[in-house]
Formats: C-alpha cells, sequence, structure tokens
C-alpha cells in the first residue's frame, strides 16, 4: 500500500514537476520524426570518418584557424574591456536594459546583420562578438563585484579616494574569479567564431560545413579535433602576458583586412526601414507588422519554446545520468577520467554543430535540436553538478552505488542542479532560436529565410521579437530561481576548466 | 538496567598492541581491548584525546570482518535536504534493494512508516517527522542520528557524543535507548555520571594511551577524575 496523503511536495519537486510537464506538452505538439530513410547507415560513414580523421590542406586550415583565434580574441578582448566599464555603472538601469538588449540578440544574428551592411569581412565578425559579449560581461562581472561586496566589505582607511578603494578592496578580491570567467569566455568566442562559419565568414566553421555538405567525414572529424584542442589546451596556449599582444595584433590585422564600401551601410540601413515607412504610408504599419507576425513571428517563436522546453528537460535528465561518471563519489580514477573526456567533447562541440550532424543522420525535425541541445547542455550541468558534489565530503559509511547517489549525493545537489538548469534554460532558447539557421523552423529560421530574400525590414522586426522572448525568458528564470531560493548567480560560476 | 553480560560468549572485535593514527600522527598506541557481545562501553578523556580516532580504529576494524555497524559520527552525517524520516529510513538503505529504497523516496510505505513512526514518537521527533532535517534544532538532529543507527538494528553501535546537546531528561532517555538495543555499544561520553549509570564498562583514554579499562562498578572515582586532570600531574 503507497501512503501518497501525507506526501509534502518541496518547491524543488514542484519545479521539476513543472518542467517535466511543460516537455510533455511541447512533446505532443513537437514534430519529433525520423524522416531519412537510412540513418543507421549514415550515422556509420560519420563514425567512420571519425574512426580516420584526415586534415585540410596547411594553407586553408592555418588561414581558417588564424581567423577563427583572430576574431575570438579580439571579439572577447573588447567585450571584456567594454563588459568591465560598465559593470562598474551597472547600477544605472539605462545601462542594465542596454546589456540585457545586447545579449539577447544572438551573435550569429548580430553576424548575419553585419553581413548586410558590410558585407563577409573580418570586422563583421569581430563585431558579432563583441556586441552580445560585452553585455554578458557586463552582467556576469556586476554580479561577481555585487557578489563580493555583499560577502567581505574591504577594510580600507577612510579617506582613500573611489578607485583605490576599489582596486585594493572589492577588485583585488574577486580578481581571479573575473579572470576564470573571462578565460571561459574565450573558450565561449572560439566556438562562436567557430560557428560564424555557418553563415560564410571564413573560420573553422566554414570548412566544416563544407566537410559534412560534401560527405568527406574524415576532414570533418580532424577539423573538430583541432576545436577540441584549441578548447582542451586554452590554458595551455593562451597566458595572460601574452593576452593583449595577441589581442592587438589580432585588432591591428583585421582593421587592415577590412575594405569598407562607404555607400553601402547607409543603404542597407535604410533598407531596415519598415517598408510602409519607407513609402510613407504609416496606415499600412500596423498590417504589415501584423502579417509579419502572423506569418512569421508567431509560428517561429512557438517553435523555438516547444523545442528548447523539450531540451531543457532532456538536458536536466541527461545531467543526471552523466554525473556519476564525473563524480568522485562514484566513478574509480580510469572510468572518471573517460567520463570527463566525454562531458568535454559534448561541451566543446557547438549545439549548432551538433544539430548539423544529427540533421545529417534524422532528417529534418525537431529532433536533432532538442537532442542536441540536450546532450551539450546536459554534460554542462554535470560537470558542474558533479563539482557541487565533490565539494560535500560523505559520512564513512555511506551507502553505495544507487543508494548513495539516491539518498547522499542527490538530495543534497538538487537545488544547485535546478538552479544550473534554469539559468540554462535561457541560454537553451537563445541557442534554439539560432539553429533554424539549420532549416529547423524556430525564429532563426526566419530571420535567416528574410535575409535572403532581401527583406531587411522584416528581419530586423524578427531579430527584435527573438530578443524580447530572451529577455522575458531571462527574467521569469531569474523570477523562478528566486521563488525556489536557489543560489542566486549560478551564471557567475564558470565551468571547470578543460584540463 | 546494566544486563548480565555472558564473559564466555566469542568477543565481537579483539584488539591487540594496536595503534590509532589521525592524519599520519599516533594519536593512540598500545590498544589492546576485547569488545563481547551485548557490552556497553563509554569511552572517556578530554576533548582531543583520541576518543573520534579510536572510534573509527573500532569501526574500521569491525567493517574489515564484514560485521554490521552503526555509526553516530560527532557531526552526525545528516543529509540536510531529506526529511527526518528519510534520515532514519536511511539505516536500513543496505537491507532492502536500491529500488525499494528509491521508491521510498518518493512514496513512503506503510510497514516502513509504521517502524519508523513509531521509533521516532520514542524519540520525541513525531512532530518534525517529515520535517527536513536542515530546519530542525541541534537536539532533534542529534536525535535523529540516534533514530538511524538504532533503525540499522546493527548488532554493534559506535557512538561519538551522541548526546551532548540534549538537555538532561533527553539525554537519559537516549543513552538508555543506545544501551538497551539488545547488541553492543561503544559510546564516546563527556559526562562520567551518564556513563557510569548506562553502562557497563568504562574505558579511558589519558595521554594517548587506555589508561583505564574497567567494569563500571568498580570504577575509582579518583582514577576517572584524573582522566580530566592536569596531565602534568
Amino acid at each position: 500500500m503507497l501512503r501518497t496523503e501525507q506526501l509534502s511536495v518541496s518547491p524543488a519537486a514542484r519545479a521539476t514537476l513543472l518542467l517535466l510537464a511543460l516537455a510533455a506538452i511541447a512533446a505532443a505538439f513537437g514534430d519529433l520524426g525520423v524522416t531519412t530513410r537510412t540513418p543507421l547507415f549514415e550515422l556509420q560513414r560519420i563514425a567512420a570518418g571519425f574512426m580516420h580523421p584526415a586534415w585540410l590542406p596547411w594553407p586553408e586550415l592555418s588561414e581558417a584557424l588564424l581567423q577563427t583565434l583572430a576574431y575570438a580574441i579580439t571579439g572577447v578582448s573588447i567585450a571584456a574591456a567594454a563588459g568591465f566599464a560598465l559593470a562598474l555603472v551597472y547600477g544605472h538601469r539605462g545601462v542594465r536594459w542596454c546589456c540585457a538588449a545586447l545579449r539577447s540578440v544572438h551573435e550569429l544574428f548580430w553576424g548575419l546583420l553585419f553581413l548586410q551592411l558590410i558585407g563577409i569581412q573580418p570586422l563583421t565578425a569581430m563585431l558579432a562578438i563583441a556586441l552580445p559579449y560585452s553585455g554578458i560581461f557586463a552582467k556576469v562581472y556586476a554580479e561577481i563585484i555585487e557578489e563580493a561586496r555583499a560577502v567581505k566589505p574591504a577594510i580600507i582607511p577612510d579617506g582613500s579616494d573611489r578607485l583605490s578603494r576599489f582596486a585594493y578592496g572589492t577588485f583585488a578580491a574577486v580578481r581571479t574569479q573575473l579572470a576564470d570567467y573571462t578565460l571561459y569566455r574565450l573558450e565561449c568566442g572560439i566556438r562562436s567564431s567557430t560557428i560564424l562559419g555557418f553563415i560564410g565568414l571564413p573560420t573553422l566553421g566554414y570548412h566544416l560545413v563544407a566537410a559534412f555538405m560534401q560527405g568527406h567525414y574524415a576532414i570533418a572529424a580532424g577539423l573538430l579535433m583541432i576545436l577540441y584542442l584549441l578548447i582542451a589546451g586554452l590554458r595551455l596556449w593562451m597566458r595572460w602576458t601574452v593576452w593583449p599582444f595577441a589581442a592587438l595584433a589580432a585588432l591591428v590585422w583585421i582593421i587592415a583586412g577590412t575594405e569598407l564600401n562607404p555607400g553601402m551601410p547607409g543603404q542597407i540601413a535604410g533598407d531596415m526601414v519598415p517598408a510602409p515607412l519607407r513609402d510613407g504610408d504609416v496606415a499600412a504599419l500596423l498590417p504589415w507588422v501584423a502579417d509579419i507576425l502572423r506569418h512569421s513571428a508567431l509560428p517561429g517563436a512557438i517553435n523555438t519554446v516547444l523545442v528548447s522546453q523539450m531540451a531543457v528537460a532532456l538536458a536536466g535528465f541527461l545531467a543526471l545520468v552523466m554525473l556519476p561518471l564525473v563524480s568522485a563519489h562514484f566513478s574509480v580514477k580510469p572510468l572518471r577520467l573517460a567520463g570527463h573526456c566525454l562531458l568535454v567533447i559534448l561541451r566543446a562541440t557547438p549545439e549548432l554543430i551538433i544539430t548539423f550532424v544529427l540533421l545529417l543522420v534524422w532528417g529534418p525535425s525537431m529532433l536533432p535540436a532538442v537532442v542536441a541541445m540536450g546532450l551539450h547542455n546536459g554534460a554542462i550541468i554535470a560537470n558542474l553538478s558533479g563539482r557541487f558534489g565533490d565539494a560535500t565530503r560523505l559520512r564513512i559509511d555511506a551507502a553505495k552505488h544507487l543508494n548513495r547517489y539516491s539518498y547522499e549525493l542527490l538530495p543534497r545537489i538538487y537545488s544547485q542542479f535546478l538552479a544550473l538548469l534554469f539559468y540554462r534554460w535561457e541560454i537553451i532558447l537563445r541557442e534554439t532560436a539560432v539553429l533554424g539557421v539549420l532549416g529547423i523552423a524556430t525564429l532563426g529560421f526566419y530571420i535567416d529565410s528574410a535575409f535572403e530574400a532581401f527583406r531587411f525590414d522584416e528581419a530586423l522586426l524578427l531579430i527584435a521579437v527573438a530578443a524580447l522572448l530572451n529577455i522575458s525568458v531571462e527574467a521569469s528564470a531569474r523570477n523562478l530561481r528566486h521563488r525556489l531560493h536557489l543560489q542566486a548567480h549560478p551564471d557567475t560560476q564558470a565551468p571547470a576548466p578543460a584540463l | 538496567m546494566t544486563g548480565q553480560v555472558p564473559t564466555d560468549a566469542a568477543p565481537v572485535l579483539v584488539l591487540h598492541g594496536q595503534e590509532a593514527r589521525y592524519h599520519g600522527l599516533r594519536v593512540i598506541s598500545d590498544i589492546n581491548i576485547c569488545i563481547r557481545p551485548g557490552e556497553r562501553i563509554a569511552l572517556l578523556g578530554k576533548s582531543g584525546v583520541g576518543k573520534s580516532t579510536l572510534l573509527s580504529l573500532i569501526y574500521r576494524a569491525l567493517c574489515s570482518q564484514s560485521q554490521q555497524v552503526a555509526l553516530i559520527a560527532q557531526d552526525l552525517g545528516l543529509v540536510d535536504k531529506l526529511s527526518v524520516w528519510h534520515n532514519i529510513y536511511m539505516g536500513r538503505l543496505d537491507r532492502y534493494n536500491a529500488f525499494y529504497n528509491l521508491l521510498n523516496l518518493f512514496y513512503r510505505r506503510a510497514d516502513r512508516d509504521a517502524e519508523i513512526t513509531a521509533l521516532a514518537t520514542t524519540l520525541q521527533l513525531q512532530d518534525v517527522l517529515l520535517k527536513p532535517a536542515a530546519e530542525t534544532s541541534g537536539g532533534q538532529q542529534q536525535r535523529a542520528a540516534i533514530g538511524r543507527a538504532l533503525y540499522s538494528e546493527a548488532p554493534v553501535i559506535l557512538a561519538d557524543e551522541p548526546v551532548a546537546n540534549l538537555d538532561r531528561p533527553t539525554a537519559e532517555l537516549c543513552m538508555n535507548m543506545l544501551t538497551s538495543h539488545g547488541g553492543s555499544a561503544v559510546i564516546a561520553l563527556h559526562d562520567v555520571e551518564l556513563a557510569l549509570c548506562y553502562c557497563d564498562r568504562i574505558i579511558g583514554l589519558r595521554d594517548g594511551r587506555v589508561a583505564l579499562d574497567c567494569a563500571a562498578a568498580a570504577a575509582d572515582p579518583a582514577e576517572l577524575s584524573l582522566l580530566y586532570g592536569d596531565a602534568s600531574h
């Protein structure tokens, strides 16, 4: 006999049930079919390619590497500097809104925008990374500084000026945390720079797409391995003493390599003004907006939400499954090392690339997007939850195996796990919108189509819709975390270094 | 309240000339202890003398002989986020299969519920039984840890200052339960009076060795006070 009447449902359990219910509803409405006739065959071919990776000819490879790194380093450096300055004045509402707007537009959408304005230029890639990253840096830096001030007000002589107060007090306390986060963002920047190849910028991603499209899976595997090495070895090849010089050199190179057509930005910007306004017909503006909302924005937004709800639930599930692999409380060392390798690979591969590969295997539906997002984000959550878990010491007579997992470990880390999951929810939604450029009917699909049809006004409106969606989910996720009394800022925790 | 201890039964544990180490440093040397079934031993001595270290030595020795032991550590080792009920249930995680345990995490089975409610009621925990351990008082947490050990029904209980946070009547209640569960108990204590009242054997530690090992009834008050006296004496 079961006794359910006394079952007390904690806030964490309620949040979990809500999450699962939303995912179930999304699954009922979403399209999760497999449309390729021989999914296994394609998977075998890809696997065979990965068994025998091949390398792109050296001149092309070195060029792509250089481009990828140059965009990442300059974009992240500029964003870090701007973000730090903005973080110092983050108390102002206007600054906060400005930063929220900057980061609500994905780097790929910024890329598409600048692609129209200034063409396929190094400057396009750099700006596409620098703008959204500034908004992210500002927010996270501000949270780190805020946390440090709350925990430990610095003891500084009363008469000291504000700069010295900051430099010797708060900044000294958070320096390493800021540095860790910045380095983690450089890792993200390399990924962003890579995926800018999907919209035509000549980075590693560009060659990756070409290799996959032509079925050259061995070369694709080689390119991915180079990406993994870059990311896994980040702390080995990037030193704080080298960074400024590398950034400066890359900046000079980017500026020298950019040829601006002076007339073009103005003309394109004109095209981004809604067509009715351009024609002077203000009365037609409302129907124009309504039409776009009904035929593009609404279906795009609904699909984006459906995919991300399923992806969040899957990410949470996969994280809980992968957690024991990397937890010191479970795995023996060799197994744990293999687990870490798996997580690093899943984390280092951009969602867009995993989705792209799964699209080749399963054909167009929401399934590749959901699984790709689930794997990538699940790996990140497993890594961070594992670290929380390793920080707890178990009693010497603690239970073993599944009992240890369900009674000792999970109850202790579950609220942190949920906080991470809700934080990833914002990120998943932001990324899901972008997956549209691969043909899945999320917002990115409609944005990409509008750009391709030279309807720049419509594209801009749709980007604004995507931005609003991101901002509202960010707000509700924050609200939810707050209501569940979860740790306030899980985003100030950079994932553990890959190596 | 002390029962007869059969002296001819096979001992639960024999330690012969062993030493106990804490972080690689020798804390107690030349330990010769024999624990018989049903024996209730109080471990006395100043704080820092090595009572916890000796308890963990005994724990490891018992485990290496695959004997069932229930441990009440000084930091209690409760899972804060789980209810008092589940913390008590955890005493038997090794008795049931993992899926049964998993089920009990969400739906408390009626037969287990009856047992645990009865035990918790004697420990005066009935009002906080479904509260997360973190939301209960220090004394309630201590009783939850005692409940966990008793629920396991292990033949040996090792307890490290199990009644330190409890008022006198509750401490007496808990000591009574820890010493009348039918098995052996080794209990590190501060309180000499409780030790003499509820245990039938006293082991005193001083200056890194076992300074006293005698029946509680035969313990010399002068020797007992020496355990807590100045070492240079």
